[in-house]
């Protein structure tokens, strides 16, 4: 049988094992994500708060897992226990219930004699009056948000929530963010609060708080327990990279013959990075997040070989150099195509190797979080750099390579993930209005630079990241729906600026009325998805040519003629998966800047897949984004790998071991 | 931290339902495309050529001439002049013409809508990326006579031969046509060699309109087989038409008056029948009601008389329209009532495919010869074979030993130095039942038609299918 023949049985199989795979890795994700969400609320291993109250009747304070204490005694053993308590609930009942930790604070009438109590801290704690909040105190003199106390860089802070919130901190009252040192009185709006952190009391006390018998192996356990190994998907996702790689090395025309065995060789070694990550996982961070990782291989995998494909088969460029019978035109041609798969290859395997040095780096320092100011500023100079010196206008609507030497970069990518460490920064706990006014304006800027680019993909993937990271970090609601109508406008001001924008609302709009140049791509994007039905037409018997841009910005629609849409739905899923992981993890992470860094970092490339194939299919305009990890370009490719590896040590850190707790 | 979980349990229930739309979107866009774009005439040429080239099924006659294959990821057509009975009808890859078998049948040559069971064991079978196979029933020996002729003539028409027992299309060719390069590229293309004027030509009958005429007045209550006209060449109704040249043909009766196609007489027996009998008949023929040629479509044809008045309708009695009447004919759907004449009043629903067959070669669709209707009835098909073969002898359309019926007609058109030559003819014969249908835009005369219908009569029966 010829590879056509092949290729067209073998669409059976590959259906199968994809959308077996995403099926198996969708429901663990979903699993794990409702698990992540009941447990989210675990509080931060040796640091608490003491609330000294005056109170005659002992029920004022509702409190379940914490006893009165004297005075002296909150030191490392009375703590220890609590938190075995913690651990013990988790081990019981696999929750952890908000109640653990709210409680409220009623001023008697009659203060007869002090009480203390110990209050549970949080990554991202928020005092105040409201219900929502992690400590609730009902008093009028306290706000309904009134302050937060928050972990980054490892260091805990507080920081009122407006100028009218009273704090003091050892009786000076603070207006800003302000460190916090073991047993600082706090005081809020006279109710005093003690902060305790078991080290330095353990230090002071002359005792070795890592020899304390700090049990958190319920909690260990619970975690892998949840989190089963996808062994079939990883057999399946094996079984199809291999069978694929064999067909193309196989088949692969006579004019690249003497490339076939570093094709293959090429292709294997991806394989073989990946497995290899994929099984040392644990052992290099602990928790390692494999769900995440076998999705995105997935995605990959499929991005490699279908760029592989469009390189060697049925190229008719290529078959149009053949034909001319020019020895030296089809050595040129050769050697184009094999350099443009070995680019992307290049890319993928360095993306691979980066994840190994970057998720530790992530994971074992806080490198990420000393990059802010730097981000601040390379962000729009990225930008800027891209509009000075960037080209492809002709060839792809927007000036977004910039050449160095041989190398051909797409910066924007690289702006993506700086813009997003700085939106975490920025919120990774609830900002006072001036510091959100100060990024609302930077971030500005960044988007008219986006504009002027003119990168509309870009525009359209980070503002809906900033605003779900502003809205699930800030809970402003009011502020984010303000956000929206603010961004809408600005889309209607952008279609009246840019003739750009207006030609792709007016391709997306005239779709199903006529075909015109404006719209012919999204429309022979739809013949492709067509064509290929739900079981698609096999590898390599697609045809991309014709569809402009169709080895990257309509990759999803070749993906869906010679894979099938089965295939395509099943490629959604494997974006949702991503979200679904960060959405976890987020939810698990022990200090603010890494929860909202994995969710803007989720989130992006969430949206980002959601834009394209939106736009690919006529769902949504289109914007000039492209496919995370299947589209061509070297550039991208890499940007995404490196968002990996942050995500996977971010995720990583929430269970770093005692040091990090 | 609890606000935080909160937030992130609705942005999961926003994420949830964004992915599920996502995933309807992909497959309400999917189905929409394949039912919308995929037929639009913007189709992306490129990879039609490359889709084509790789798995489209072949186009064959009856009799096994290659109309169309795909060779070596090429698709492959005739060269000239073997193409041109073929490139109005079969069309190519790139659908520069959309009413073809190219374009109407691309699904069943790419055997991209089989269903699943079948599609299942075509791919176990090593073949099920491959389009089916078409075969029509066109003759390639009759066809390229046709398009011969045609040719030799030198004027723009169309020519349809029919199989009036089966309504099988023998030949069905459009002239002039273009080469299979200049269509596909879309280029030295001759002024309207595009237009399919078998399916599409739209033409005014003339005099073959009379074989209508006369069957309405056979069927009507006015009819009287000693009626005779006393004609002087000029007409018996005000403004209405006399003959060519004032031609003066004396006393004539209905079969006389058709041979001779005497203008005068069929004048008269239009005005005798009225305007609303006339055109009820032509109702219940289903004159201007369309047709199709298998999934092609055929242009409709057109009878309506614009005011009351006895020289229009006298005018458009002998199918010339004048004023603001309509009366238009189509080629094809013209030789289909020819055709019901020598069937004996039925009209055989016309067919251009003999079968389909699949990658494996079994065939999964196969000709249906089947009645449209009765047109006329037996009697008065009878009594119409009878006049046409009369004026068959009478014009001059014989050889051998083989009956012919013929009507001839000129239309004048406005615009147009010559006029428009119509022949409509069948041979009564079991083994050789054809019907021909003949248009010559801007020719002489009807007459100068029958000598070529003789020679396409003669090749059909040599090469007799």
């Amino acid at each position: 049988m010829n590879l056509q023949d092949t290729a067209y049985i073998l669409r059976y199989l590959f259906i199968i094992l994809i959308c077996s795979s995403a099926i198996q890795l969708i429901r663990l994700a979903i699993k794990e994500f409702k698990w992540g969400l009941n447990h989210a609320l675990r509080p931060a291993r040796g640091y608490f708060l003491i609330a000294y109250q005056e109170s005659r009747e002992k029920s004022d304070i509702r409190d379940r897992m914490t006893k009165a204490m004297d005075k002296d005694s909150y030191l490392i053993n009375l703590n220890t226990d609590q938190m075995d308590k913690i651990n013990r609930a988790n081990e019981h009942e696999l929750r952890l219930r908000s109640d653990i930790s709210q409680y409220e604070l009623s001023r008697g009438e009659h203060k007869t004699r002090t009480r203390m109590q110990t209050l549970a801290l949080y990554p991202t704690t928020i005092i105040g009056r409201s219900r929502n909040c992690d400590i609730q105190i009902k008093s009028k003199k306290i706000l309904k948000r009134h302050c937060t106390v928050y972990r980054y860089d490892g260091d805990w802070c507080i920081r009122p929530q407006s100028s009218f919130a009273k704090v003091k901190i050892n009786g000076v009252e603070i207006d800003g963010e302000t460190e916090l040192r073991n047993k600082d009185q706090i005081d809020i709006a006279g109710i005093r609060f003690d902060f305790i952190d078991e080290r330095s009391s353990a230090k002071q006390a002359g005792m070795d708080y890592s020899a304390a018998k700090i049990d958190d192996r319920y909690f260990k356990e619970a975690v892998k327990l949840s989190s089963k190994r996808p062994r079939l998907s990883f057999l399946f996702f094996n079984s199809f990279a291999l069978i694929t790689i064999a067909l193309l090395t196989y088949f692969i025309p006579e004019d690249f013959g003497k490339h076939r065995m570093i094709v293959g060789l090429v292709l294997i070694s991806t394989i073989v990075i990946s497995d290899l990550y994929y099984i040392a996982l644990n052992k290099i961070l602990y928790y390692g997040d494999r769900i995440l990782l076998l999705s995105v291989s997935y995605l990959s995998t499929i991005g490699l070989l279908i760029q592989c494909r469009f390189s060697f088969f049925r190229n008719p460029w290529f078959i149009g150099q053949k034909e001319l019978g020019d020895s030296e035109a089809l050595k040129d041609a050769v050697r184009i195509m094999v350099t443009r798969f070995y680019v992307q290859a290049g890319a993928v395997i360095l993306g691979l190797v980066l994840i190994l040095f970057l998720s530790i780096i992530v994971k074992k320092t806080r490198f990420l979080e000393s990059l802010t100011i730097v981000c601040f500023i390379v962000t729009p100079l990225f930008l800027i750099a891209t509009k000075v010196l960037g080209r492809g206008m002709e060839e792809n609507g927007a000036d977004l390579w910039i050449n160095i030497g041989p190398i051909s970069l797409q910066l924007t990518e690289f702006a993506k993930i700086s813009y997003a460490i700085v939106l975490a920064s920025f919120f990774k706990n609830r900002p006072r209005l001036k510091m959100q006014i100060f990024f609302a304006l930077w971030a500005a800027m960044v988007f008219f630079l986006i504009m002027l680019l003119p990168d509309l993909g870009s525009a359209m993937i980070l503002l809906p990241t900033t605003v779900i990271v502003f809205v699930i970090m800030t809970s402003e609601y009011f502020k984010g729906l303000l956000i929206v109508l603010a961004s809408s406008l600005a889309s209607v001001l952008a279609y009246a600026l840019f003739p750009h924008v207006q030609a792709r609302i007016a391709g997306w709009t005239s779709l199903w009325v006529e075909i015109n140049p404006r719209n012919a791509q999204i429309i022979y994007g739809l013949q492709a998805v067509a064509r290929g039905g739900l079981l698609g037409r096999g590898l390599t018997n697609g045809n991309p040519w014709g569809i402009p841009l169709f080895n990257s910005d309509m990759v999803f629609s070749i993906l869906c003629e010679e894979f099938g849409l089965l295939v395509g739905l099943a490629i959604v899923v494997f974006y949702t998966i991503i979200w679904l992981r960060t959405g976890r993890g987020a939810a698990l992470a022990r200090d603010g800047f890494s929860a909202t860094l994995i969710l803007a970092l989720g989130t992006m490339l969430f949206v980002e897949a959601t834009v394209v194939i939106g736009g690919t299919t006529g769902l949504l305009p289109l914007t000039g984004a492209t496919l995370p990890f299947i589209a061509r370009g070297g550039s991208s490719i890499l940007a995404k790998w490196i968002m990996i590896a942050m995500l996977l040590g971010l995720l990583g850190r929430q269970e770093a071991g005692a040091n990090r707790l | 931290m609890k606000e935080i979980i909160k937030n992130l349990r609705v942005v999961l229930i926003i994420f949830v339902v964004l992915s599920c739309s996502l995933l309807i979107g992909l497959f309400i866009q999917e189905q929409r495309s394949q039912e919308e774009l995929m037929a639009v005439a913007g189709e992306n040429k490129i990879a039609l050529a490359e889709r084509y080239g790789q798995s489209a099924g072949a186009i064959v006659t009856k009799d096994n001439y290659i109309i169309a294959e795909s060779v070596d990821g090429k698709r492959v057509y005739p060269d000239k002049p073997y193409s041109d009975p073929y490139i109005h009808l079969v069309g190519d890859y790139t659908h520069n013409i959309t009413n073809t078998i190219e374009c109407v049948y691309e699904n069943t040559l790419l055997g991209s809508q089989r269903n699943i069971i079948e599609q299942f064991l075509l791919d176990l079978s090593g073949k099920g990326i491959h389009g089916n196979d078409i075969t029509l029933t066109l003759h390639n020996g009759i066809s390229q006579v046709v398009a011969e002729q045609m040719r030799f003539t030198g004027y723009k028409g169309a020519a349809v031969l029919i199989n009036w027992k089966t309504g099988e299309l023998l030949a069905a060719v459009s002239y002039p046509a273009p080469a299979y390069y200049n269509l596909i590229n879309y280029e030295d293309l001759e002024d309207s060699s595009l237009y399919n004027r078998v399916l599409s030509g739209s033409y005014a009958p003339g005099s073959t309109f009379k074989m209508f005429t006369a069957a309405a007045w056979l069927d009507s209550d006015v009819f009287d087989s000693d009626y005779t006209v006393d004609c002087h060449g000029v007409s018996l109704v005000p403004n209405g038409p006399g003959n060519i040249n004032g031609l003066s043909h004396g006393v004539l009766d209905l079969n006389r008056a058709f041979s001779e196609s005497c203008n005068v007489f069929f004048g008269s027996v239009g005005n005798m029948m009225g305007e609303n009998y006339f055109l009820n008949y032509l109702n219940n023929l289903a004159f201007s009601e369309p047709i199709t040629l298998d999934r092609l479509n055929v242009r409709r044809q057109k009878a309506d008389i614009s005011v009351e008045d006895a020289g229009t309708l006298a005018w458009f009695s002998i199918g010339q329209p004048i004023a603001n009447s309509e009366l238009n004919i189509t080629p094809l759907t013209h030789c289909t009532y020819v055709s019901a004449v020598a069937n004996g009043g039925v009209r055989m629903k016309p067919h251009i495919i003999s079968s389909i067959s699949n990658p494996i070669g079994r065939i999964v669709e196969d000709i249906k010869i089947e009645e449209e209707r009765e047109v006329f009835s037996y009697e008065t098909a009878q009594d119409l074979r009878t006049i046409m073969e009369n004026a068959a002898v009478y014009n001059g359309l014989s050889f051998d030993s083989y009956t012919f019926g013929l009507k001839t007609g000129t239309a004048e058109v406005d615009g147009q130095s010559g006029n428009t030559s119509l022949i409509n003819t069948y041979l009564y014969d079991d083994e050789h039942p054809y019907a021909l249908t003949m248009i010559l835009e801007n020719s002489p005369g009807s007459h100068y038609l029958i000598p070529f219908a003789q020679n396409i009569y003669r090749e059909a029966i040599y090469q007799s299918p």
